[in-house]
């Protein structure tokens, strides 16, 4: 490998924006160092190594520091705020479905698409506050509360097959497929948006499945999802849902909002590039 | 308050326009090897001295390379940074740090 297309290995490591803007006239500058460099062993790549990772941990620091930092916030406030109100519809939609049940109703299921629709469109609404247009808006909340509605139907059919991960995986896979398709052509590079909303749905599938078993755990004429006793994040989300007193419902609300904010925490820099793009 | 690579690239460019290697090379010469920029930290001030308005982008010279010029602002900017940079070192040397001018 010649010193170029090492050099071009390190400035991979600088924030996409950046490169875009300077990467050329650094490979130049480099260039012209490394053609006059006294030596060009060692201690010249150690300068170089230890001047990219600086300078690109500065560069990644301005991301959030600067022009970003508001899409940034927002993100993490919409997806904080998604998850927060995906689990709060999730259990009254629950807790109505207890309450308006009577042994007329035996056998009936609440259906994984209706549940998907509901939870699908909360998030989607929520992350769609980030879009200017409300033609946007409105494909965002529509395609992510279809997509998963499909999503939701079609995972517990083949959860069967799957197991959890798979569960997870095949309404991730629908609502990405779907949003893909909406936002081709009206976005330059649609895939960020998309992988992003792959794993906030998939993540609130998981979550959301939890809570139909603790919500309906008990009621046996009711049929539950033959996946969500595989769900091994069950354990762990077991106490968020279905509280029984104030304070369990306090700790809910705040066990949810964490994860909201390190789901947007995870998908805050594309997502920020992306809607800064789009602004 | 500037950084120390962006108040080198102010005071290289306030001597002429000069593209990105060009810096470097007269940063290095100004401060007798003191300073040695790598491409990274360079472009990293660049950048912020761009987007703050101090510097901005010139036609180039003699090839296709990006060259840069000082702005107004950005020589208001690097004489406030200087008289900062004496008022410290005034300080310094009233506490005994430094040896009294002569």
């Amino acid at each position: 490998m010649n010193a170029q297309r090492l050099y071009g290995v390190l400035l991979r490591l600088y924030p996409i924006r950046f490169r875009q803007q300077y990467g050329d006239a650094m490979t130049d500058a480099f260039n012209d160092l490394h053609r006059h460099a006294k030596s060009r062993g060692p201690s010249f790549w150690l300068f170089v190594a230890s001047d990219t990772i600086r300078a690109a941990a500065v560069q990644h620091l301005d991301v959030w520091t600067s022009e970003d930092r508001r899409v940034s916030a927002r993100w993490l406030l919409a997806c904080t705020a998604g998850t927060v109100l995906c689990n709060l519809a999730g259990s009254a939609a629950m807790w109505a479905f207890r309450y308006l049940y009577h042994p007329y109703l035996e056998g009936t299921t609440f259906l994984p698409s209706a549940y998907g629709a509901l939870l699908g469109a909360t998030l989607g609404a929520t992350q769609s506050l980030m879009f200017a247009r409300v033609s946007e808006r409105a494909t965002w909340i529509g395609v992510s509360g279809l997509s998963a509605a499909v999503g939701w139907e079609l995972a517990t059919h083949t959860a069967v097959l799957s197991g959890a991960i798979g569960y997870a995986l095949v309404i991730g896979a629908t609502v990405a497929s779907a949003q893909w398709m909406a936002l081709r052509g009206r976005m330059k590079r649609p895939s960020a948006a998309v992988l992003i909303s792959a794993f906030a749905v998939s993540t609130a599938a998981v979550a959301g499945s939890v809570a139909v078993t603790r919500s309906l755990a008990g009621l046996n004429a009711l049929r539950l999802s033959p996946s969500s006793g595989r769900i091994a994040a069950e354990v762990a989300f077991r106490n968020f849902y279905a509280p029984m007193d104030w304070r369990q419902c306090l700790f809910a609300v705040a066990a949810t909002a964490v994860a909201g904010l390190l789901l947007g925490a995870i998908t805050v820099r594309p997502a920020s590039s992306l809607l800064a793009r789009a602004h | 308050m500037l950084s120390r690579a962006e108040f080198h690239v102010l005071l290289s460019l306030l001597e002429s326009d000069r593209h990105g290697y060009g810096i470097m090379q007269d940063v290095e010469g100004l401060t007798e090897g003191e300073v040695r920029l790598g491409p990274g930290t360079l472009y990293t001030a660049i950048a912020r001295l761009v987007r703050s308005g101090l510097i901005e982008e010139c036609a180039p010279q003699t090839n296709r390379r990006r060259c840069y010029t000082v702005t107004k602002k950005g020589k208001t900017a690097a004489k406030e940074e200087a008289k900062r940079l004496a008022s410290l070192v005034r300080t310094a040397r009233k506490r005994g740090l430094l040896a009294s001018e002569t």
